[in-house]
C-alpha cells in the first residue's frame, strides 16, 4: 500500500474505508454521509469542493510521506485551504479539547484530592499552550494569508516567520500520556485512564496531520502567493 | 523506545584541539557518541556519576608520579568500564599496561575507528535497562526544577555547574520520560516529592 495514492475518480467510500482517518477530513468540508456509489469527484461537486486539494489532503492524512508535486500545490485554492485549516480549529476547540477536558475530570475524581487536582493543573498549562497556538494561527497567520490572496501584502510579515511550533504542544501531550499510564498510581481507574488515552492518542494523530498539512501545503502555497505579489 | 546500543566516550586530555578532534570524528560514526569531554580528571568520579560512560579514552600524562599505582582504584573506575590510553609523548610502560589499549597521536582516522571497534566487539553493550529509579541526586535536583528554579539556581544550591546540573536534567528526561518543566512538577507532586506549598 506504499506507493497507493488516492484519485478523484475512486469511489468516496472507498476512500473512507482505506483509512478511517479521512472521515476527520469529511466533516472539515462539509461533506456528509450517504453519498452511495458517486465518485470522490461527483461528491466534491455537489459540495462545491475543490476535488484537488480534498484528494491531496487526503492522501497527506493517509500517508505522512506523501509529497504532493509542484502543480498538484499550484492548482489548490489558498482560501479553501484556510478555510479548511480554520474548521479543524473549530473542531479542536469545540469537539476535541472539551472531550479530552471531561475525560480528565472524570479521572481526576477518581485519584485523591492531591493527584486529581495534580492533574487538572498539567492539563490546564497544556490545554493554554494549545490555544495560544491555534490562536496565533487564527489571528496572525490566517488574516495574512488571506490580505495576500486579495493581493493586499502587509510589508511586515511572511510565511516564513511562521516558525510552526508544535514542539511544546508535543512534548506536553507525550508527558500526559507517560503521567496517566505511568505514575498515577493504580487506583482501580483504568477503565477511565484508557478512555482518556484513547482520547489523547486520537488527538495526536489528528495533530500531526494538521501539522503536516500546514507544512506541505499551506506554506508552499503561501510561498508561491507571495512569489507572484511581490 | 529501542535499546541504547551506543558505545558511551568520555574523554579526559588537556589539550582542547585534541579533544574537538575526537569529537568531530566520533561524530561521524555510528556506535559511538562522545558524551563528555574534560581538561582535567580531578573530578572524573563526578563526571562518571553523570555520563554513565562505557569508554574512557585517558591522557597518561595527566597521572602525576605520586598516583602512578593503580589509575582504576584512584578514580574509582568500574573494571567493566573500557579505559584507553592517548599517547603523544613518553609513558612510563608501568602506566600503559594499565589500559585496554592504546591510541596514539599518530594514528590516522581509520586505525582509530579499528582499535575502537575491535574493543566493541570484545566488549559487546550490555542492555541499559530500559527505566531505572532516579539516584538520589537526581531526586534532589528534580525537586529543584519542580520547584521552578532555572538551571543557574540549580548550580549555586546545589554546588555543581551548569554543565553538570544540565547533564542530571537529561538522565532524569531519560529515567522519567518525561520532558517538559510542569510534567516534572507534576511528577514531583504525584511522587509526594513536593507539596502544593512549594509551587503556589
Amino acid at each position: 500500500m506504499k506507493n497507493y495514492s488516492f484519485s478523484p475518480r475512486m469511489k468516496m467510500a472507498d476512500l473512507i474505508l482505506a483509512n478511517h482517518i479521512n472521515l476527520l477530513v469529511l466533516g472539515r468540508f462539509g461533506i456528509h454521509l450517504g453519498f452511495a456509489d458517486k465518485t470522490v469527484d461527483e461528491v466534491c461537486l455537489k459540495y462545491k469542493v475543490n476535488t484537488d486539494l480534498f484528494v491531496l489532503i487526503c492522501n497527506i492524512f493517509y500517508d505522512h510521506d506523501f509529497e504532493a508535486s509542484k502543480p498538484q500545490i499550484a492548482a489548490c485554492p489558498t482560501d479553501e485551504m484556510i478555510s479548511f485549516l480554520k474548521k479543524s480549529h473549530q473542531f479542536y476547540r469545540v469537539e476535541r479539547l472539551p472531550e479530552i477536558k471531561s475525560a480528565i475530570q472524570d479521572l481526576s475524581a477518581s485519584c485523591t484530592p492531591i493527584h486529581g487536582k495534580a492533574l487538572e493543573r498539567f492539563f490546564n498549562e497544556y490545554y493554554q499552550e494549545i490555544e495560544k497556538h491555534l490562536s496565533y494561527e487564527d489571528q496572525v497567520v490566517f488574516p495574512y494569508i488571506e490580505e495576500l490572496i486579495n493581493y493586499q501584502k502587509k510589508a511586515d510579515f511572511t510565511i516564513k516567520q511562521f516558525e510552526d511550533n508544535h514542539d511544546n504542544i508535543e512534548i506536553k501531550l507525550d508527558d500526559l500520556k507517560n503521567i496517566i499510564i505511568k505514575y498515577i498510581p493504580e487506583n482501580d481507574n483504568d477503565e477511565l485512564r484508557k478512555l482518556l488515552l484513547d482520547k489523547l492518542f486520537i488527538f495526536e494523530e489528528d495533530l500531526n496531520r494538521h501539522q503536516l498539512i500546514e507544512d506541505k501545503l499551506l506554506v508552499p502555497m503561501v510561498l508561491l502567493l507571495e512569489s507572484q505579489t511581490a | 523506545m529501542k535499546a541504547n546500543l551506543e558505545k558511551r566516550i568520555l574523554i579526559i586530555e588537556p589539550s582542547p584541539i585534541v579533544r574537538e578532534g575526537f569529537k568531530s570524528l566520533l561524530d561521524e560514526v555510528k556506535g559511538f557518541v562522545l558524551v563528555g569531554s574534560y581538561a582535567d580528571p580531578s573530578q572524573l568520579e563526578e563526571h562518571c556519576s553523570v555520563h554513565r560512560p562505557d569508554i574512557i579514552i585517558f591522557n597518561p600524562v595527566l597521572m602525576s608520579h605520586q598516583h602512578r599505582g593503580s589509575i582504576r582504584n584512584f578514580f574509582n573506575i568500574r573494571e567493566e568500564l573500557t579505559l584507553i590510553a592517548f599517547v603523544y609523548s613518553f609513558v612510563d610502560e608501568l602506566i600503559i599496561q594499565q589500559f585496554d589499549a592504546v591510541l596514539t597521536i599518530n594514528d590516522d582516522r581509520t586505525r582509530i575507528l579499528n582499535k575502537l571497534q575491535i574493543l566493541q566487539k570484545e566488549h559487546p553493550v550490555e542492555q541499559r535497562p530500559e527505566s531505572e529509579d532516579l539516584s538520589s541526586r537526581e531526586t534532589e535536583i528534580l525537586i529543584s526544577i519542580a520547584k521552578g528554579l532555572t538551571n543557574k539556581e540549580i548550580g549555586e544550591k546545589h554546588f555543581i555547574s551548569i554543565h553538570t546540573v544540565i547533564s542530571h536534567r537529561k538522565n532524569i528526561v531519560r529515567k522519567t520520560g518525561i520532558k517538559s518543566v510542569s510534567g516534572l512538577t507534576m511528577y514531583a507532586l504525584l511522587n509526594n516529592l513536593i507539596g502544593y506549598e512549594d509551587i503556589e
